[in-house]
């Protein structure tokens, strides 16, 4: 019997000896994805945005369409901050359905997950990322109008929905008449592939970083929103643009981020996330939240005039 | 033009008004020795003080013939830079690739063929409804089916080679290898790289671009090296073939097997 109860204590020491033995960074990743996370009660809904009258509030996401668990977990908390917050448009960064488009894929990977929001009024604003289908253009929920780049206006501020898979020189014209022609306060372009990414396993377009900035700097480009790399990141001002990478909304790849760079402003690669933004006149906030509901990053923008100037954001959480 | 070097004669450079002097000055670098003499007369600070003194026409007019002389000179030198230069980039294009006024025919023959796809394309859809801003997935999954299904119906003999022929797929070779040679070329395989590449397997005309399996983005200094498609066709890259695919029924409309995108020796 003794030796029965000395094994199981040497069987537990060892256990417990061998997760210490991991970076705490690490640990903090697998228990965050055990699955008593899960069960666990929710943190407690905890908004940095000012929720000003009369402003503009949406949600982001990206590389979310696996059907998987922390999609539908990063769904829930996006309910319960829109309880909240109140925002009513959902743009999406591409990898909108991963693998197989079948319907019951497209229920599996998309409308069971949102259903919450979908059944609130919550519009989503879809582009297109490689794994995305060409048809998902059809599927109203996404809002495409069958269009595979797009552009729409909310208040103050204009979205141009980009296609990065294919970017051809028609799509070159077209991106840049519509922003010759806009005349919005706030220029917002969004498309899957990143200009700037400092994670490890894609990077960024730098074909398409050649292609793109001379026309977003010539009409003032305020913010440009993309995923592709399964990480969080916020970068420094390029060119006097904002840039923010959200690709790990349903998708995570751990300790991804390249480290010591000198372009990142802040950045979270052991959990998914999804991002809030709320825009008030010259202002942008912006909250960085994560599947466990926990603020990874958080702060203000202002809008660049001329020259444009520096961000000025709170410290994040890492 | 290697070599010369122009620039601007400093304002203080003497006393005598800029109208009189020459504007530019070439380095004596690459000259031959005439030329060096001349130059050297023409900047010497002995003739500027005489012109300054005397203001003697003769002297005034010798330099200007002497100054029409040099110039005439390195005009003929650029004009002969210009023809080598033109000659040499003529030899390399014999050497890569058809001449531009084939290559113009090939493309047009290309277009061609587009154009005929198109035709039969638009009689496959008509009497299809395309479900536009629909709710209902399944009607998606459904139209797609019936377009692929009509598509291969008015196609059913097609084949690889059909729309990029042998001499197409040749110039699209050329095309390629030209865009990864250019000052691009890098850009254009590292935005490969990090897109997602896709391992080959091989494609088939007519048959359905794979459920599940991503598409290759195709870097855009690249596109702009290719002729330009209707919308409702793209290029996409498996491995080494560059398929044609038709988006809405995702159909595989043409392949070309065997593209390499590195340099050609």
């Amino acid at each position: 019997m003794s030796r029965r109860i000395l094994a199981i204590v040497a069987v537990v020491v060892l256990g417990c000896g061998l997760v210490s033995l991991r970076p705490p960074s690490q640990l903090a990743a697998i228990f965050a994805h055990a699955p008593q996370a899960v069960a666990s009660a929710p943190a407690p809904v905890d908004v940095k945005l000012p929720l000003e009258d009369k402003s503009v509030r949406f949600a982001v996401i990206g590389d979310n369409g696996t059907g998987d668990t922390p999609q539908y977990e990063v769904a829930a908390e996006m309910e319960a901050y829109r309880k909240v917050v109140g925002y009513d448009f959902v743009t999406m960064m591409g990898d909108n359905i991963y693998g197989s488009h079948k319907p019951k894929d497209i229920e599996r990977k998309f409308e069971a997950p949102y259903k919450p929001l979908l059944d609130a009024g919550v519009k989503f604003y879809a582009c297109l990322g490689n794994h995305d289908d060409s048809n998902e253009t059809l599927y109203k929920p996404f809002n495409m109008n069958g269009q595979h780049y797009y552009s729409f206006k909310k208040g103050d501020l204009q979205f141009f929905v980009l296609d990065s898979n294919y970017m051809d020189s028609r799509q070159l014209d077209w991106i840049q008449n519509q922003l010759s022609g806009s005349t919005a306060k706030w220029k917002i372009a969004y498309f899957h592939h990143p200009l700037y990414s400092d994670g490890r396993f894609h990077g960024p377009d730098l074909d398409l970083r050649k292609r793109l900035m001379p026309i977003f700097t010539k009409y003032g480009m305020n913010v440009v929103l993309s995923g592709h790399d399964h990480v969080y990141e916020r970068f420094k001002p390029e060119e006097g643009i904002y840039f923010f990478l959200v690709g790990n909304s349903g998708q995570l790849r751990y300790h991804n981020l390249r480290q010591g760079s000198n372009i990142m402003a802040a950045g979270f690669d052991t959990d998914c996330t999804f991002m809030l933004v709320e825009i008030s006149g010259d202002k942008l906030y912006f909250q960085t939240i994560s599947r466990t509901g926990q603020t990874v990053d958080s702060g203000l923008l202002q809008r660049q005039p001329k020259p444009q100037t520096p961000i000025q954001a709170q410290e994040p959480v890492h | 033009m290697s070599g010369h070097r122009l620039s601007v004669v400093p304002r203080d450079a003497c006393d005598t008004p800029l109208s009189s002097l020459p504007q530019a000055r070439a380095e004596t670098e690459g000259h031959s020795d005439k030329e060096k003499s001349i130059l050297f007369f023409l900047r010497s600070p002995l003739l500027r003080a005489g012109l300054r003194r005397s203001g003697n026409e003769g002297m005034r007019r010798l330099t200007a013939r002497l100054k029409v002389d040099a110039l005439t000179r390195i005009k003929s030198l650029i004009l002969s830079s210009l023809l080598l230069s033109t000659a040499v980039v003529a030899a390399e294009q014999k050497k890569s690739g058809p001449p531009v006024n084939a290559n113009a025919a090939i493309g047009a023959k290309f277009e061609q063929n587009v154009a005929d796809y198109m035709k039969l394309r638009q009689k496959a859809l008509s009497g299809l409804s395309v479900p536009k801003n629909t709710e209902t997935p399944s009607k998606i999954t459904e139209f797609q089916k019936q377009l692929s299904d009509s598509i291969r119906t008015l196609r059913p003999q097609a084949k690889q080679g059909d729309i990029f022929t042998p001499e197409v797929a040749g110039l699209f070779q050329h095309l390629v290898t030209g865009a990864m040679r250019s000052k691009d070329g890098a850009l254009i395989r590292t935005s490969f790289q990090r897109a997602e590449p896709l391992k080959g397997g091989h494609l088939e005309v007519n048959a359905a671009y794979p459920d599940g399996l991503p598409l290759q983005s195709m870097p855009p200094s690249l596109l702009l090296n290719l002729p330009r498609l209707p919308k409702e066709l793209e290029y996409r890259f498996v491995g080494r073939e560059l398929i044609l695919r038709d988006t809405q029924s995702n159909l595989i409309v043409d392949v070309i097997p065997d593209l390499t995108m590195t340099q050609k020796k």
